[in-house]
């Protein structure tokens, strides 16, 4: 019974323990997870917040090609800083080039017929060429002087009174005048012909062959001209001074031109980044854009970048995409605003996203 | 016999209890028992009273009554001077405390504690301290033949033993009154009679009055008075004659 | 007396084995059904309670309880952030996503996406790797307790691996608990496990599984809203609950402190489930067995020592020490039933604590259990002391 009355009370004592270490182990404070890194604190205590999307100055520009085609080659890289007009990239051209020297054949052959066109009115404006003159002049005279003879000799004949031995020689020597007289008229018909040279109608219709050869020219010109810019049309060009942030073109791609095409690269200017903030509509009474403005850097850095107001998009939009998320849906409608870092830290990137506060009007 | 250790010369000390008339019924209506129905009873100091009758002739009534355990409905009763039915049951209890002893015919030890802490209890429970209680109760055991036995648990006693551990228990604490109930019916003849012999010198020596209630008829010379009880009445009173009677005499 | 009272007790062995019995399973049952309850109701909000340093939640508010997503809009962040007061607020997404093992085996996993940013609402114990890892590509951390048993691999598929096309592994190859730089396939995405955490354990089925906030959104099947919940963190000096009834007011979303969302939590729980009643039902028995027993054994034990009280009472006992020798009896065996049958208890939870029995001693479970065993014994000693009061002295005499 003395066992009784210490082992007893000595296992309700060391029950009681272990429930105090039970108790103990059991009431302790649920484990928590590692301390949060917590971002910058934010300056003044009435804000309102907003994700904000750092793009360039210009916004960012999708380039396009006005004319589809295989992509020949990629003149620039990413990061580069480009003038406007420089080229950036060129599309495939045998085709075009092949156009482009057809064109120029073309105005070669014009340009030869209106050539040889001018050189016909000359040639006809030319006559009657002094040689053309003096040989129809000199066949005159040498018919003339046929005729001379031949009279001649029929006058020695009539008078000769020996009739005998004449009398048959009379017809021939007749027929020889009057051969002599018709050579003679061809001859002046002739020279009055070389005289006159060149007829009139004739030198106008040299002269409309002329115009004609002129017209096709002019059209092959054009042409070629057309040839020419569908050519350069290939070559895709900077439209501002900026900066290349991304290339979406491989040589060999395929790039259509129309609305529904793919960018060829985005440019920007990034002199100057902004931040394109997104405001919840609900939110927007408290907005005032004369409130201070920072950007804090996300990724627990504590960085923050002061802001300068740029101006308030004048559209208030369902929210886009400005956490990343491709699959993002959303049923909240936004005021963007535009403003601009003061003095960005270096790594800044458009694309990027910073979590913008704005000094607002208290809440009530 | 009348010897006068009580300080007090008046008549009523001499006499230990005084019941005049007293009756008690249990029950109401049809069903009421009379068991006692007008009882005059003296005891005097110094002197055993057995109280013997028939079953239900009102013994246990009347001892309960005159212990303070019971009231009483009628009459008068003064126990050493005292009018019990002036008291209020704590006081009752206090009262019985300090003077009356009880012998009770199944000894009623308690048999998880051991001799000499069942005879320790009257001390405890007058607010003396356990440890100073159990050496007067080994002392007082010792000398009722028990030495050594203080540790031992009751039942391994003897009837007589234990009943002599009953009396120990009864009178550690000096009661004026000692009341028995059949304290004889649980022993043979012989341990009966010493353990009667036990109380009678232990009352004697004391000026102690001692009620017991009895019906063996072996120890009838034992008493200084016999008042014999039927029906709720004490129809016959005597004083046995001691001649014969020595204490270890033979029985008549 | 009360020392004898105490003997008394302790003497009759069978009586006072059966009382400290009932009294010890009593309190055993009690308590331990209540752990358990406890235990299985903290698990409700125990993701909540996991988040730690953060001052609020904020969140949809018709969401009654953590589990259920009513996701937000995006720009409630945003709107959070711009309230006064806040120093910093966090997103969370919390899912139900089916994984796909190498071997074709599903697992409905419980994603949380972390904020990108602070990385706040991370898991408590990182076992293997780097919380700062789920940046990485595809990065996920799965529960290690969980994943040893729902996110098993095929053994001899090598750490990283995936199987080779047209190759078809057999669900009943043995396995192996996912590693470091396993691959599974989560709602058909891929994601490689770049570390092993533990985290409390909670009512969502099958392992928690960690990854940031803008990879869990593409995880998850596309929905509207994603946003579970924001996270605040209030400005130094601000008082959390004057910042949350702002909240509340300036973008009509709930707003609680983490104590307050779990109550919530809890609360719809308790309402809408049986739970309560199914584990009420248990913890009553158990204090109805210990009235029967121990109640019954200790009213036996009176009845047994009733003579003994009534020479006690003969002799001039007074009721008060009777009384007090009862109830000093009631109060001891009270004491060593509550005793025995707590250690038992304790001893059972701390045992089987971290594993997948649902297990929580509060404070109040003790003291509740010790409250049952005082009435267990006020009943069983006031039916014992009527009895003890009521006793004649006079009955004494009439023997037994």
């Amino acid at each position: 019974m003395n066992a009784r009355l210490i082992v007893l009370p000595i296992l309700a004592l060391s029950g009681f323990v272990l429930t105090g270490v039970a108790v103990a182990k059991f009431n302790a404070p649920p484990k928590t997870g590692p301390m949060p890194i917590s971002p910058a604190v934010i300056p003044f205590p009435d804000r309102v917040a907003g994700v904000g999307v750092v793009e360039p100055a210009s916004e960012t520009i999708l380039i396009g090609t006005q004319i589809g085609g295989i992509v020949a080659s990629v003149l620039v890289k990413e990061g580069d800083r480009v003038t406007k007009g420089q080229p950036l990239l060129e599309i495939d051209a045998r085709d075009a080039e092949a156009r482009l020297a057809s064109a120029r054949a073309k105005v070669e052959t014009a340009k030869s017929r209106v050539t040889a066109a001018e050189l016909r009115v000359a040639q006809l404006v030319a006559r009657p060429r002094a040689e053309d003159l003096a040989e129809a002049k000199a066949l005159a005279d040498a018919r003339e002087a046929a005729l001379g003879d031949a009279r001649g000799r029929l006058d020695r004949l009539l008078k000769v009174t020996d009739r005998g031995t004449t009398a048959n020689e009379q017809p021939t020597l007749e027929f020889n005048v009057a051969l002599a007289t018709a050579n003679l008229a061809d001859a002046k018909a002739k020279l009055a012909r070389v005289t006159i040279g060149t007829y009139p109608e004739d030198l106008a219709i040299a002269r409309s062959d002329v115009h004609t050869a002129e017209s096709e020219l002019a059209a092959m010109k054009s042409d070629l001209a057309l040839a020419e810019t569908a050519r350069d049309l290939l070559i895709v060009r900077a439209p501002i001074d900026a900066t290349v942030l991304k290339i979406e073109a491989r040589p060999g791609e395929y790039k259509s031109a129309g609305p529904n095409s793919t960018a060829l690269m985005r440019l920007g200017d990034i002199s100057t980044l902004h931040v394109r903030t997104d405001i919840d509509e609900l939110d927007s009474w408290r907005y005032d854009s004369a409130g201070q403005a920072v950007a804090s850097i996300r990724g627990g850095s504590k960085l923050q970048s002061p802001l300068r107001f740029v101006r308030i998009v004048p559209d208030v939009a369902p929210k886009k995409t400005l956490t990343g998320e491709n699959s993002e849906r959303i049923d909240t409608r936004v005021m963007q605003v535009i403003y601009a870092f003061e003095n960005p830290p270096a790594f800044m990137q458009p694309g990027m996203l910073v979590d913008v506060a704005i000094a607002a009007k208290p809440s009530n | 016999m009348n010897n006068t250790i009580e300080p007090t010369p008046s008549p009523t000390t001499r006499v230990a209890i005084r019941l005049r008339a007293v009756e008690k019924t249990f029950g109401k209506g049809e069903s009421a028992v009379r068991a006692l129905r007008g009882v005059d009873l003296e005891v005097p100091i110094g002197e055993l009273t057995m109280l013997v009758g028939p079953s239900g002739c009102g013994k246990t009534t009347l001892i309960s009554i005159l212990a303070g355990l019971l009231s009483r409905d009628r009459g008068e009763l003064s126990v050493f001077g005292q009018d019990l039915g002036a008291l209020r049951r704590d006081q009752l209890s206090a009262w019985r405390r300090e003077n009356v002893g009880f012998i009770f015919q199944q000894f009623n030890l308690v048999p998880q504690l051991t001799v000499a802490e069942n005879v320790s209890v009257p001390l405890v429970l007058k607010g003396e301290s356990v440890s100073a209680a159990v050496k007067k109760a080994g002392e007082l055991l010792a000398t009722l033949g028990l030495e050594g036995r203080s540790k031992s648990a009751p039942l391994k006693l003897s009837g007589g033993q234990q009943q002599r551990v009953a009396i120990a228990r009864a009178l550690i604490h000096e009661p004026r009154l000692l009341v028995c109930d059949e304290p004889t019916s649980a022993l043979d003849a012989e341990l009966g009679r010493r353990v009667m012999t036990l109380i009678r010198d232990r009352s004697h020596q004391r000026d102690r009055a001692v009620v017991v209630v009895t019906h063996d008829d072996r120890i009838f010379h034992l008493a200084d008075t016999i008042a014999h009880m039927d029906d709720g009445l004490i129809i016959r009173s005597e004083r046995p004659t001691r001649t014969t009677v020595a204490g270890h005499g033979p029985l008549h | 007396m009360y020392r004898y009272a105490i003997k008394m007790l302790f003497g009759d062995s069978a009586k006072f084995y059966g009382i400290l019995l009932g009294l010890g399973f009593a309190s055993l049952l009690i308590a331990q059904q209540a752990s358990i309850f406890v235990g299985l109701m903290s698990r409700t909000f125990a993701f909540v309670g996991g988040v730690g340093h953060i001052d609020l939640w904020v969140f949809d508010p018709t969401q009654s309880f953590v589990d259920e997503p009513k996701p937000l809009r995006a720009t409630a962040l945003d709107r959070v952030r711009g309230v006064t007061g806040v120093a910093w607020a966090a997103p969370i997404y919390k899912g139900l996503l089916v994984a796909t093992l190498p071997d074709g085996r599903r697992q409905v996993c419980n994603v949380i996406g972390i904020d990108d940013d602070t990385l706040a609402g991370g898991p408590a114990v990182i076992v293997a790797g780097s919380l700062s890892d789920l940046r990485q590509p595809d990065a996920v951390m799965v529960q290690v307790e969980s994943s040893q048993q729902n996110m098993l691999f095929p053994a001899e598929l090598a750490v990283g691996a995936m199987p080779a096309p047209g190759q078809v592994l057999d669900p009943s190859l043995p396995k192996r608990p996912v590693q470091i730089g396993d691959i599974v396939e989560l709602n058909e995405h891929r994601a490689r496990v770049v570390g092993l955490v533990k985290c409390a354990e909670t009512f969502s089925p099958g392992p928690t599984v960690y990854t940031v906030y803008s990879r869990a959104i593409t995880y998850a099947p596309p929905s509207r809203r994603m946003m579970s919940a924001v996270l605040v963190s209030a400005a130094e000096g601000v008082n959390p609950d004057a910042l949350a009834q702002r909240i509340r007011d300036e973008t009509g979303l709930e707003s609680m402190n983490p104590w307050d969302y779990s109550m919530r939590t809890l609360g719809y729980w308790m309402r809408e489930t049986g739970i309560p009643i199914n584990f009420g039902i248990a913890i009553a028995l158990g204090f109805f067995v210990g009235v029967a027993i121990a109640g019954q054994m200790f009213y036996n034990f009176t009845l047994d020592n009733l003579r003994y009280f009534g020479a006690f009472k003969a002799m001039g006992a007074s009721s008060r020490t009777l009384l007090g020798m009862v109830a000093l009896q009631a109060l001891v065996a009270g004491v060593l039933g509550l005793g025995l049958g707590l250690g038992a208890v304790s001893a059972f939870g701390l045992n089987a604590a971290g594993g997948k029995l649902a297990f929580k001693m509060l404070w109040q479970i003790p003291l509740i259990a010790a409250g049952a065993v005082l009435i267990i014994c006020i009943f069983a000693s006031v039916v014992s002391m009527w009895k003890v009061l009521r006793l004649d002295p006079a009955d004494v005499f009439k023997g037994a």
